[in-house]
């Protein structure tokens, strides 16, 4: 029970709560999505209620024709059919693969019967036909997806695992490892019990996790009814050879996912069992997992060392596709199903190493020399130690705050996010959208008599229709052709009908730019499409949770650049320094501008390369008034100045933030600073984000995405923000200034 | 012995076996002598040469292996008469998007096969084919497909070179091919190399120049000697154009020049060269240096084959050009006599083939028709009857 309680202290807990609270949160927003999204999974409910009430023949009869409003509502309708399909499908699938199996063992290649290949057939038969008696049954199969598509649970559980392991061995790093040792139950019987609290923490933290998971899911794709249905009815899972059903699938989805975190915690265990030095447990991890990934993604599965794809600790972090897929492993020329060797695997790994773990800890002794490698990296530390000693005052202090405050970490982190959330699949563009893409590109600059002629014969074109008509039409009426050719003649000119659409937009286009050119006398052709998602307000709620995200990094990095001294006691020591006082302040402004800058770039550097290469951004050198969003903005700059102007503005905001959440720093401990920050920084704008507040003068987010500067709206919105972030600035820096710049300050 | 000197002694050691480890995976690997094997064509060991250069189907004592343009291996079984991806996967629908890892698609593949000794040889590029890297390797598939082995890497295109174009053949044990790329001076420069297939990944230069256009090309193993075409210009001119056809001795390792000026195809049989001399026929013996002109080729014809009995005149490079309308096979005799004229698919690029069929692949010129490949029995040559039989339908 002490070791329990010495693990699991409040900090420890908190971490935990935050971990699970993190990954409920990440997997809620996965399953929200963007409005697209949201919009497609109405449609699919709507679809399939109506499938229920009225069959399938109503949504067919929609694709067919073609009516579906947009986009989205396509979308929605293939899924629904190609689910129903595939159900619909499903007998005679099996009853092909029998067919198949008959074809393949005729066919002489395939044929040696103490060969591979015939084993994987048999095998593979005799696994599909255990699905020859279930019943199928259509209905919303995102209860499912959903938990099985979220990647981001593995990262959480790594963490988990890496922050429980490192806490069982914290006498090594404060030096009671020889003190434990001696006692009486300080080796075998402590050992057991680590592990035990190992395994049963790994049981229950996945259990909570894929539990919340799992209880969302449920509850917002059709409820409990749902899970009785069996789990092939869903198309992800066409390939589980296990009849059972949905609700059962979770049941053994979690128990794999634990068995396979149970084998990287046991591998964590071992190596922190073995080497003394964490830090250099943590390096053979890295460089397990980085071999592991090696093979696993660069070894074909018809390699003749396939099997290491499998027997790796990167292959553990997630099974997911061999729970998804069917493949069979050749075993010394044995077909082996892949989930179910996955399984054998990892429960004779956790077995073995949970008992050899034990041992090492029994024998693994507290005094010893340093080990050779140990001995590198002692030689590499006192070398860097050395480095990092000769460093100027601006060296030392971004260090300090890049490593020792894991700001480095933190950026990484966030880089992460911010790349993983940007999604490269080819837009749906309409056809109004397309034309002007079409257009833009070809003609794009000043308006030229080519692009005039261009959409006058789209006109022209359009006018072909009737004359066509009427020559059918007379021909109809003259005999030549029946009625029913007649009928299909015409309605196969509704072709023409797109370029009256085309006509349409592009004069609407070219009006704009006349009237530009009216106002302005310099005026020019540009894809607008791409600025209007970078910029323009029909993509505000994406901006608002970038400006969001941007203002929570810098507040991260921030908040421990004081505290940090007042925790590790040398408050006093460095304000008696030379450089102590005035000087070090300024440095951390420098670097709070330093960060401000990297978060932005990490932030919005990945959403710009998205959109410039899913719809095009160009013409910087055009003026910024030819984008019709931006017509009436009293700037006269060119597009690429007004793109700098624009992010200059996102980092001055965020450098404030980070100039109060430095100040605040100082008078408190990090973890303090971070709440207080992000209750005066960020509370509001996460209220108003979410729909409970509508109070814009102190929603600090519309400093970062800007919006209402430079699209005219509330005016006196900025003036507000603006004067209450630089009354914030002041206040705290008063504060700061009092504490650690004045020698009256900081009596503590 | 103290506990440091047993420590240093073991250090030693160590350094010792990996150094020779290091030194042993250095050195090149020891040179297997050739055995000659003779002149006859030896089934399953010897170079293909009875098909054209596309390298697209490989034929077997149990069946007919083909590769479609999208990069799917099929195989034609000769026992069951029928034909199936080389997947033994039941669950596989042998699309690219599979999740199974379909063992008769080779997305990242040339769509080349060859076949030697139960195994069948393809060249794939490393890393993918959308990446930039320009290195392809050797694989060795197993028959049934279900094992890849990559033998090793034939073709670095240096990263200042314009372009490579490269000819390939396995014949007898040997993968032979020839490489040429650009070099900044506007020439080009081409080597012919010998990749060992028994998987000591040895290879060795056989032959290399350089000039303007060098190329090698016409790659064909018959017997104990590789045949190819050489042709290069020293300057820019073509005054100085040289072409000829070449040799080289598996055993005694020699290159040779067989004959000068010399265009376009050539078959071989009984030491006899079968070549095209400006729109003639002609049959060159290498024993007597004697030459024989027998036929006079038709207007629009290429390309075409010999197969021991009979010369198949295909005019389908200059019928594509025109539509297709006016397709047909020549069959002409040893003597110079023409013996039939066969039009079994007009569509249908011909493979030809060995001494029982000639093999067709149709072409999608609309993109409309299944993709097929059919084969025409020969013994139906001169009775009227051009029936085929389809082996490969999707």
């Amino acid at each position: 029970m002490y070791e329990w309680r010495r693990i699991y202290h409040k900090k420890t807990v908190a971490l935990v709560v935050v971990l699970l609270l993190c990954n409920l949160f990440f997997f809620i927003r996965s399953q929200l999505g963007d409005e697209n999204t949201r919009e497609v999974k109405e449609y699919e409910r709507s679809f399939l209620e109506e499938y229920e009430k009225n069959g399938m023949e109503g949504i067919k009869e929609k694709q067919a024709e073609g009516m579906f409003t947009n986009v989205n509502e396509y979308k929605a309708i293939n899924t629904i059919l190609s689910r129903y399909q595939y159900i619909y499908d499903f007998q005679e699938t099996l009853a092909k693969m029998e067919e198949e199996y008959k074809i393949k063992t005729s066919i002489s290649i395939f044929s040696d019967e103490d060969g591979y290949t015939m084993s994987s057939l048999k095998q593979t038969l005799k696994d599909y036909r255990r699905l020859n008696d279930v019943e199928l049954k259509i209905g919303n199969d995102r209860i499912l997806t959903d938990v099985i598509s979220f990647k981001e649970s593995h990262i959480i559980v790594i963490i988990f695992i890496f922050l429980i392991t490192i806490q069982l061995y914290q006498e090594r790093r404060k030096g009671l490892w020889s003190m434990i040792y001696s006692t009486p139950k300080g080796r075998i019987q402590l050992a057991m019990m680590r592990g035990y609290i190992l395994i049963s923490s790994v049981i229950l933290f996945l259990l909570a996790m894929y539990g919340s998971m799992i209880i969302y899911s449920t509850i917002t794709n059709g409820g409990v009814k749902e899970l009785g249905r069996s789990v092939q009815s869903v198309l992800e899972l066409k390939d589980f050879v296990y009849p059972m059903t949905i609700g059962s699938f979770f049941v053994v989805y979690v128990s794999i996912q634990i068995l396979t975190a149970l084998v990287l915690a046991m591998m964590f265990w071992l190596l922190f069992s073995c080497i003394r030095n964490y830090k250099v447990s943590i390096l053979v991890l890295a460089m397990l997992f980085s071999v592991g990934y090696v093979l696993y993604t660069y070894i074909p599965i018809q390699s003749n060392i396939a099997l290491l794809k499998y027997i790796n600790l990167y292959y553990f972090i997630d099974v997911s596709e061999s729970i998804l897929s069917y493949q069979n492993i050749n075993l010394i020329g044995h077909a082996i199903n892949r989930l179910m060797f996955t399984v054998v695997v990892a429960v004779v790994f956790v077995v073995v190493v949970f008992f050899c773990t034990i041992g090492i800890n029994h024998y693994t002794r507290p005094f010893a020399a340093m080990g050779k490698l140990e001995q590198v990296c002692e030689w590499g530390v006192i070398r860097w130690r050395r480095m990092v000693a000769r460093m100027n005052l601006m060296g030392i202090e971004l260090y300090k705050v890049l490593v020792w405050q894991r700001a480095g970490l933190i950026l990484i982190v966030f880089a992460y996010l911010s790349i993983s959330s940007i999604e490269m699949d080819q837009i749906w563009f309409t056809d109004e959208q397309y034309t002007l893409l079409e257009f833009s590109d070809a003609y794009s600059g000043p308006v030229t008599e080519e692009a005039r002629l261009h959409v006058e014969s789209l006109l022209t074109l359009y006018e072909q229709k009737e004359v066509l008509k009427k020559e059918a039409e007379s021909k109809y009426q003259d005999g030549g052709i029946t009625q029913e050719e007649y009928m299909a003649y015409t309605e196969s000119l509704r072709i023409y009908d797109t370029y009256l659409i085309q006509y349409t937009v592009l004069t609407e286009k070219l009006d704009r730019v006349d009237q530009v050119e009216e106002q302005y006398g310099d005026s020019a052709i540009v894809n607008e499409l791409g600025y209007e998602k970078l910029l323009g307000d029909k993509n505000i709620k994406f901006h608002q949770l970038l400006a969001l995200k941007a203002m929570l990094c810098i507040i991260l990095l921030c908040a421990g650049m004081y505290s940090y001294e007042t925790k590790c006691g040398t408050k006093s020591v460095v304000r008696t320094t030379v450089y102590g006082r005035k000087p070090i302040f300024y440095k951390k402004i420098a670097i709070v501008g330093l960060l401000a800058m990297t978060t932005m770039l990490i932030t919005y550097v990945p959403s710009f390369y998205q959109i410039s290469t899913l719809y095009g951004l160009g013409n910087y050198s055009e003026k910024v008034y030819n984008l019709s969003f931006l017509t009436n903005n009293t700037l006269t700059c060119s597009i690429g100045t007004f793109l700098i102007l624009v992010y200059t503005v996102r980092f001055v905001a965020l450098f404030f933030f980070g100039v109060v959440t430095l100040f605040i720093s100082s008078v408190a401990t990090a973890e303090v600073s971070i709440i207080i920050s992000t209750i005066l920084l960020m509370g509001p704008s996460i209220l108003s984000y979410i729909g409970m507040i509508d109070i814009k003068s102190i929603e600090f987010y519309h400093l970062v995405e800007c919006m209402n500067l430079y699209l005219n709206k509330n005016d006196m919105v900025t003036v507000c923000l603006i004067g209450l972030l630089l009354c914030l600035v002041g206040g705290s820096y008063w504060i700061s200034n009092r504490i650690w710049n004045s020698s009256k300050g900081g009596g503590k | 012995m103290t506990k440091k000197r047993i420590t240093i002694i073991v250090a030693v050691i160590i350094s010792i076996a990996l150094l020779l480890i290091i030194i042993l995976a250095m050195k090149k690997p020891k040179e297997t002598k050739y055995l000659p094997l003779g002149s006859t064509y030896i089934p399953g060991q010897d170079d293909q040469t009875m098909l054209n250069d596309l390298n697209q189907i490989q034929l077997t004592e149990q069946g007919v292996y083909y590769i479609s343009h999208q990069g799917k291996l099929w195989f034609y079984d000769e026992k069951s008469k029928i034909s199936t991806p080389v997947c033994s996967k039941l669950n596989c629908k042998h699309e690219i998007y599979e999740s199974t890892g379909c063992n008769a698609l080779f997305p990242d593949f040339t769509t080349e096969i060859k076949y030697y000794n139960e195994k069948l040889y393809m060249i794939g590029k490393d890393g993918n084919f959308s990446s930039l890297s320009q290195k392809y390797s050797l694989y060795e598939i197993s028959k049934d497909g279900s094992k890849r082995k990559k033998l090793g890497q034939m073709i670095v295109v240096p990263e200042d070179a314009d372009s490579y174009t490269s000819n390939w053949s396995v014949h007898r044990g040997y993968c032979f091919y020839s490489i040429s790329y650009n070099t900044s001076d506007n020439k080009e420069v081409v080597t012919l190399n010998q990749m060992s297939l028994d998987g000591t990944d040895r290879i060795d230069e056989i032959t290399r120049f350089e000039g303007i256009g060098a190329s090698i090309s016409g790659i064909n193993g018959y017997g104990d000697n590789i045949y190819y075409v050489k042709s290069k210009s020293e300057d820019l001119s073509y005054d100085t154009y040289s072409i000829g056809l070449y040799k080289y001795d598996l055993v005694t390792k020699q290159e040779e020049l067989v004959i000068d000026k010399f265009y376009g195809y050539y078959f071989i049989s009984n030491d006899v060269i079968y070549y095209d001399q400006y729109g003639t026929l002609v049959a060159y013996n290498m024993t007597t240096k004697e030459e024989q002109t027998l036929y006079e080729f038709p207007k629009d014809y290429g390309p075409w084959q010999f197969d021991g009995t009979y010369f198949y005149i295909d005019n389908f490079y200059e019928d594509i050009r025109n539509g297709l309308e006016n397709r047909e096979i020549q069959i002409v005799n040893t003597s110079g006599e023409l013996v039939d004229t066969i039009n079994p698919l007009t569509t249908s690029e011909c493979f030809f083939g060995d001494e029982k069929y000639l093999y067709f692949r149709s072409i999608n010129l609309e993109g409309t028709e299944p993709i097929r490949l059919a084969r025409y029995a020969k013994n139906q040559i001169t009775t009227g009857d051009e029936s085929t039989e389809v082996l490969v339908e999707e």
